[in-house]
């Protein structure tokens, strides 16, 4: 894509130069809004330093007073100025279309006649004129060289040369100290960051992971092929070193946008407090006295990570709750003391996913408190949170209709989850990807589930339910009642035996090209290898006999004496 | 070999068992005008056409046959009999587990140039069952019982040095079309036949027994699938079988000629 990649040079060819800038004095480790929040001072300071570069880059353009005497300003007069800037929102024209007038008023204080500048391909001769006029955009000379594309046009016939840009590698810029007009227009600007944020989340997206092998035979076994096994064997024996958990790049792209101008800045900053990620309570606490006044952040993620157990939330009332009332996403993640207080819950009417895992303090009470306003909730991930029981599920299960997909994998308290969530979940919830590792249900429970709610489920976590046996899951699949199931996991199930009709529904699914993965346990795994050539045996076997059959049968066409 | 069942069942009925898929792939070749797209389109369609349509390079034509468990489909390559085709051989006998070559009952010249069609085919792929057939036998039973013999006799021998089963087949009278392709299958996977053959001149001969056996008739387990594979597989893989039961006739194409040029003249 041109677009992006001009777009891109544009914004490395500022870093850089602030990269330069920065150079010279001591280096900040850290440039993550997570801390910026935290440490005010050092935040400041940094960003002093960028407005310093911004206001000397701008100093070249214009001559406004003004602005060189902001130069001169102590820090704290500038806390004051960017507090003010957080206040003002960006100004966003209100449609799109109107992106002609929105580059005048850009202009405007300095443009005299009643022009407006339109993106078009056409080159006139008034237009550099016109720009010369207008230093704050643009210095005469590097009009000359991007008027092949920005002309002006009187206002009474604005949609006469009005023609999209189409070349975007001509946005590029040529006089380094300028950047391209389209790139002050507040809602095209807010466009292009709202893309990259885009597409920075849907880089970040978790794709469904085949599970490493637990030893090499099994790798062998899954594979068939000793090139192939040693391969996954020891990718999955690196693997392990990997820390699970994505950090924001502390140099990403977002924050590269900050620091390009103040423009920039404030389109860029909204976007950033969306999505945010602590390492611990007290900085979230500091986060929130400091922009609550200011930024007005409406955080949509908000992930938790490792919060020490002595930590806990200052609630501050309304006003934190007014910073989270967007919320779509909460992730605790190895927390085991940490928890967001229940009642702030009634005001999260847009969160849809929950991810709480591997926590000791959240139980039944704190769910049933908390169901009742997830009336949105699509997927709830409690992995490993061992106190919560059959109790907790079925409040979920009974409030919250939308829940697509609902993780209780376990390694202890197995017992505390029955058949009991099983069938709630089946008779009170659509849901399609169910975790159920390591509890306590069993065949009955199957059953029941299946009967309910066998056609939706998509995905089927089972790995350690020592109470299946042979009498749920292969009947359940040799009777088509998970007709769209694509993930089965099945490890450690130490009572299944036979695995004829998992391989039946396999060979089926895979001669229908439906996808199916099935995640066995090396035990499991070896019986469904031989299972699986067992039945291709026979099959050939019945193959060869029908066609000896049909070969021998006498056909219309056979001869008879003439 | 593939799989392919189905793709709907009711609710909660028991999944169907997975069917098996046989991809068979046979060349027809031979001189012009001997009949080799009327055959297939015979076979394929059960449309017989009295005008003559000259192919250009290769037909392609598909049929599948279904049985209960398993599904059989034929590919069938036909190529263009004129010399400006030859060209195109490999198409039809590169990667064809099964060749065809046609000669018109009526003409004995095409029955003689069966011998340059087989050698380059034996050179293009070593592996492929050859049968051939002997096509028109409804204009070929009018003609005179002494030429009739002779055909025959010919061709039987031929038959025997190329290894290869013997059919006289008439795609506008509808005789043994179906046949060939069945001992095509059963050649190929090695089936029990228990056909009656026709050896008597005069009749549309029919033998097939000790005829394109050799490559597996060493291998008793006629059950596995490796076997059965080993046919359809390229050239370039040889069986074990064949060394140890090589007739030296089979060996080498030039013997076919050196014993048959002075029968003709």
């Amino acid at each position: 894509m041109n677009f992006k990649q001009t777009f891109t040079n544009i914004y490395n060819n500022n870093y850089n130069k602030i990269k330069r800038s920065f150079d010279n004095e001591p280096k900040s480790n850290d440039c993550s809004i997570v801390n910026t929040s935290n440490d005010e001072n050092e935040s400041l300071k940094r960003r002093h330093r960028q407005q310093e570069h911004i206001t000397l880059r701008r100093q070249r353009r214009s001559s406004s007073p003004t602005r060189r005497n902001r130069q001169n300003n102590s820090p704290f007069q500038f806390s004051n100025e960017l507090k003010s800037m957080l206040n003002s929102k960006p100004t966003l024209p209100p449609s799109p279309c109107s992106s002609s007038e929105c580059l005048s008023s850009i202009c405007g204080a300095t443009t005299p006649s009643k022009k407006s500048i339109v993106l078009s391909i056409d080159t006139t001769a008034d237009i550099v004129e016109n720009i010369d006029n207008n230093p704050f955009i643009t210095p005469p000379s590097s009009a000359i060289k991007i008027n092949n594309h920005v002309v002006l046009t009187p206002v009474e016939t604005p949609f006469q040369n009005r023609i999209l840009i189409k070349n975007f590698q001509s946005l590029n810029i040529r006089n380094k100290h300028v950047c391209h007009p389209i790139f002050e227009v507040p809602e095209i600007l807010n466009n292009i960051i709202g893309f990259l944020v885009a597409s920075e989340d849907s880089n970040l997206e978790k794709r469904y992971k085949q599970r490493p092998p637990e030893s090499y035979k099994h790798a062998l076994l899954i594979y068939k092929d000793e090139l192939k096994a040693k391969e996954v064997w020891s990718q999955a024996n690196n693997q392990k070193k990997e820390t699970p958990f994505y950090n924001y790049n502390k140099n990403g792209t977002l924050f590269n946008c900050l620091m390009v101008n103040k423009l920039w800045f404030q389109v860029t900053l909204p976007y950033l407090l969306k999505n945010l990620i602590f390492q611990d309570a007290f900085k979230f606490n500091k986060f929130i006295a400091t922009f609550i006044d200011t930024a007005n952040p409406k955080i949509e993620k908000l992930l938790f990570n490792r919060v020490q157990p002595t930590e806990a939330i200052i609630n501050t009332g309304s006003k934190t709750i007014h910073c989270l009332n967007a919320l779509v996403d909460l992730k605790i993640h190895i927390c085991p003391k940490f928890i967001l207080p229940a009642n702030w819950f009634s005001s999260f009417t847009n969160l849809q996913n929950i991810s709480i895992t591997g926590n000791k303090v959240i139980n039944d009470n704190y769910l049933i408190k908390v169901s009742p306003f997830l009336k949105n909730l699509v997927s709830l991930d409690l992995r490993a949170c061992e106190n919560i029981t059959d109790v907790g599920v079925v409040a979920i299960a009974l409030n919250c209709k939308k829940l697509n997909s609902i993780n209780l994998g376990r390694h202890q308290n197995g017992e505390k989850i029955t058949d009991i969530s099983l069938v709630a979940l089946g008779k009170f919830t659509q849901v399609e990807t169910v975790g159920f590792a390591g509890s306590a249900i069993t065949d009955n429970g199957m059953w029941e589930f299946a009967k309910w709610n066998g056609d939706n489920v998509k995905r089927l976590s089972l790995n350690n339910c020592k109470q299946l046996t042979d009498f749920s899951i292969p009947y359940l699949l040799g009777f088509n009642y998970f007709p769209s199931l694509s993930v089965l996991e099945i490890r450690y199930l130490d009572n299944l035996k036979d695995v004829k009709f998992i391989v039946k529904f396999k060979l089926w699914k895979r001669s229908q090209k439906l996808p199916l993965l099935i995640e066995s346990c090396e035990r499991i795994t070896e019986l469904m290898n031989k299972e699986e050539r067992h039945l291709q045996r026979y099959n050939t076997r019945l193959s060869l006999m029908e066609m000896t059959t049909w070969v021998n049968e006498t056909d219309s066409d056979d001869y008879t004496r003439l | 070999m593939q799989q392919n069942t189905p793709t709907s069942i009711n609710r909660h009925d028991p999944i169907p068992g997975v069917k098996n898929q046989i991809d068979i792939q046979i060349g027809l070749v031979g001189d012009a005008q001997v009949g080799k797209t009327s055959l297939m389109v015979k076979y394929v369609q059960n449309i017989f056409d009295n005008e003559y349509t000259q192919t250009l390079g290769v037909n392609f034509l598909k049929r599948k046959v279904k049985l209960r468990q398993t599904e059989i489909i034929f590919s069938l390559m036909d190529l263009g009999g004129q010399s400006e085709f030859i060209n195109m051989l490999p198409l039809a006998a590169v990667g064809s587990s099964v060749i065809i070559f046609l000669f018109d009952l009526t003409r004995p010249v095409t029955l003689k140039s069966i011998k340059g069609w087989f050698r380059q085919a034996k050179g293009l792929n070593d592996l492929a069952i050859p049968i051939l057939v002997g096509t028109k036998f409804d204009l070929f039973y009018t003609m005179d019982s002494q030429y009739q013999n002779e055909i025959s006799k010919v061709a039987m021998e031929y038959s025997q040095v190329m290894d290869a089963p013997l059919i006289f087949c008439s795609t506008a009278k509808s005789i043994h079309i179906q046949k060939i392709f069945k001992i095509a299958l059963a050649k190929l996977f090695n089936l029990t036949l228990t056909i009656n053959e026709i050896n008597l001149p005069g009749d549309p001969l029919l033998i097939y027994k000790d005829k394109g056996n050799n490559c597996i008739n060493q291998s008793t387990n006629n059950n596995n699938n490796n076997t059965n594979l080993r046919r359809k597989s390229s050239h370039g893989h040889t069986s074990n079988n064949n060394n140890n039961n090589n007739t030296p006739i089979q060996a080498s194409p030039i013997a076919v000629r050196s014993s048959y040029n002075h029968r003709h003249h």
